[in-house]
């Protein structure tokens, strides 16, 4: 049976420094997996490793068997793998439908961006911003960005949706309400989620299992009860 | 769906999307009035609107990479040169007309592809130098290479039309076409393509786009559509020598397009109106046409970013606003 996701050894070195160094993660569809550690442990680059951001020095990434590393970012996108980023990005100047309708027609599921099915009204709805689809982007509030970024990745119909820190800024209601979006979406859409979040009251509530790194490399992986009893993780979060 | 906004143009600015047909059916009619334009003017207006509609076929396929793209290529002036060289030599071989169009346009894509590959892993400024050098070797070898382009003398070109009468719906029809044709891609997926590259090209690859090989393929179109400016070019002229096709028109033709409204169906008609026209009937020498036209670049930009079409739209919406009160 082969795995969903499927890394081994992966590695990234950044001018001497190895980011990531010899990474080895396992997913099953429709997990939702936390990926922990203080800051520079290399989260993010593994997070850019499995959306083709950044091509892997060494090491295999799989998604269903199929081989991921080596593709561009585009084509990684293709496969079914979407992401967010740390800080918000959209097209600002367009409407958030525009984005969208962006990204559908980037993905060769619509040939002229129109949005014959509605799918769009249903993303946004999804993600708690029905009937927001005509606003310009710049003029949305911070924590409606993050969302609409959610929106974008998933117009792109992805099977692994990556999180990088999707609740920077938020309220503690925002966050919990991003909580219960991201329950629904792998709940409705099925898509497999991994995210990359400080917020460990917000992980525990969230994840089915969480991977914690350090300086590059697997700290300890488990349930979230586990990862936070765990001695080696309290250790490289609050210092030895 | 609501109307995407292009470069320079009012962020919040929204329009319930028009049907696609009308807006063809005025093209149409636009060139039809052009048509009428061109054949009822005197012989004096009559080349200076040829002209400006020749520019503005060049300058729409200019507006594919660089208005629908953001790519600021300043080698258009070259594929014009191309498509007129091309098509003349062709002729002068022995080719028949139909085939010297069809051969020029494909060396314009040839030299537009290679062009593509190599400046299209380049951004910004160094994309447009590296573009502005290829023009500048292209109007180096039309002016050196002695045996093949006759140099500064020029050459003359056969004429492949049945009559003037002929070229005369040629032209304007074909302006339309290419005004019809930036209409159509914009609405299609390269130009959702390109835009998404205008606006955020890394954010592109994120959400799927090839950007390296959307660039390539809006680039050799803006090639190809250049070189049947030239075609034109020539056919109208009968003549034709290196000074029309020199470095600095490729520059030239970006300052229409933005002066116009880059990214805007009918920016390249405006700006080449504009470019061309005001130099033309003010009758200047072509060193003053073009320090006029840099100062109305200037002018233009610093005023009125998104060029005259953004201008028209504010006028539009002002006017409505008042219609409604």
């Amino acid at each position: 049976m082969t795995e969903f996701l499927e890394v081994e050894g992966a590695s990234k070195t950044f001018g001497g420094v190895r980011a990531v160094d010899g990474m080895d993660i396992k997913l099953a569809e429709g997990q939702i997996c936390g990926l922990i550690g203080p800051n520079g442990s290399g989260k993010t680059t593994l997070l850019g490793l499995l959306s083709g951001t950044y091509r892997p020095d060494r090491g295999t990434i799989k998604l269903r068997g199929q081989r991921l590393d080596g593709l561009s970012t585009h084509r990684t996108v293709q496969q079914g793998v979407a992401r967010t980023f740390q800080t918000s990005r959209l097209f600002f100047r367009w409407p958030l439908g525009a984005n969208l309708a962006a990204a559908a027609a980037a993905r060769l599921l619509t040939s002229t961006g129109d949005d014959a099915d509605g799918g769009q009204e249903k993303l946004l709805a999804l993600v708690g911003l029905a009937g927001r689809g005509d606003v310009v982007c710049s003029s949305l509030s911070n924590a409606e960005q993050r969302l609409a970024m959610l929106a974008v990745a998933l117009a792109t119909r992805p099977h692994l949706l990556l999180l990088d820190e999707p609740a920077v800024g938020m309220s503690p209601a925002e966050t919990a309400a991003l909580g219960q979006v991201i329950q629904r979406i792998r709940g409705e859409l099925g898509v497999t989620v991994l995210i990359v979040e400080h917020n460990m009251h917000f992980m525990m509530g969230l994840a089915d299992r969480i991977v914690a790194m350090n300086a590059g490399r697997k700290l300890a992986e488990g349930t979230p009860a586990e990862i936070r009893g765990n001695p080696d993780v309290i250790a490289a979060y609050l210092g030895s | 769906m609501t109307e995407i906004g292009m470069y320079g143009q009012q962020e919040t600015r929204q329009r319930v999307r028009p049907r696609p047909a009308w807006d063809y059916l005025g093209i149409a009619l636009l060139g039809f009035g052009l048509w009428v334009l061109l054949v009822e003017s005197n012989s004096f207006y009559s080349s200076v609107l040829a002209t400006i509609l020749i520019w503005t076929i060049a300058t729409s396929g200019l507006n594919i990479i660089a208005g629908l793209g953001g790519y600021p290529s300043l080698v258009q002036g070259a594929f014009y040169g191309i498509g007129a060289y091309g098509s003349a030599l062709a002729m002068k071989w022995g080719q028949p007309f139909w085939a010297a169009c069809i051969e020029a346009v494909l060396a314009a894509g040839i030299l537009g592809l290679i062009v593509g590959l190599v400046f299209s892993r380049t951004r910004g400024q160094y994309f447009a130098i590296g573009t502005m050098f290829t023009g500048l070797v292209v109007s180096l070898v039309l002016s050196n290479w002695q045996s093949l382009t006759n140099g500064l003398l020029g050459i003359n070109v056969e004429f492949g039309f049945g009559s003037i009468d002929q070229l005369n719906v040629v032209i304007p029809a074909a302006a339309a076409f290419s005004l019809m044709l930036v209409r159509f891609v914009s609405r299609r997926r390269l130009g959702w393509r390109l835009l998404t590259i205008l606006e955020d090209e890394d954010l592109a690859e994120h959400i799927g786009v090839p950007t390296a090989r959307t660039k390539l393929t809006g680039f050799v179109l803006s090639a190809c559509v250049g070189a049947v400016a030239g075609v034109l070019i020539a056919q109208y002229n009968g003549t034709i020598s290196p000074d029309l096709f020199d470095y600095y028109v490729g520059f030239v033709m970006f300052v229409a397009l933005s002066v116009g409204g880059a990214g805007r169906v009918l920016g390249p008609l405006l700006g080449s109106a504009f470019i061309v026209g005001t130099p033309d009937l003010l009758n200047l020498s072509s060193g003053i046409g073009l320090l006029l036209a840099g100062i109305i670049f200037v002018v233009v930009i610093i005023v009125i970013p998104g060029g005259f079409m953004s201008a028209i739209d504010a006028v539009m919406a002002a006017a409505s606003r008042s219609v409604r009160r």
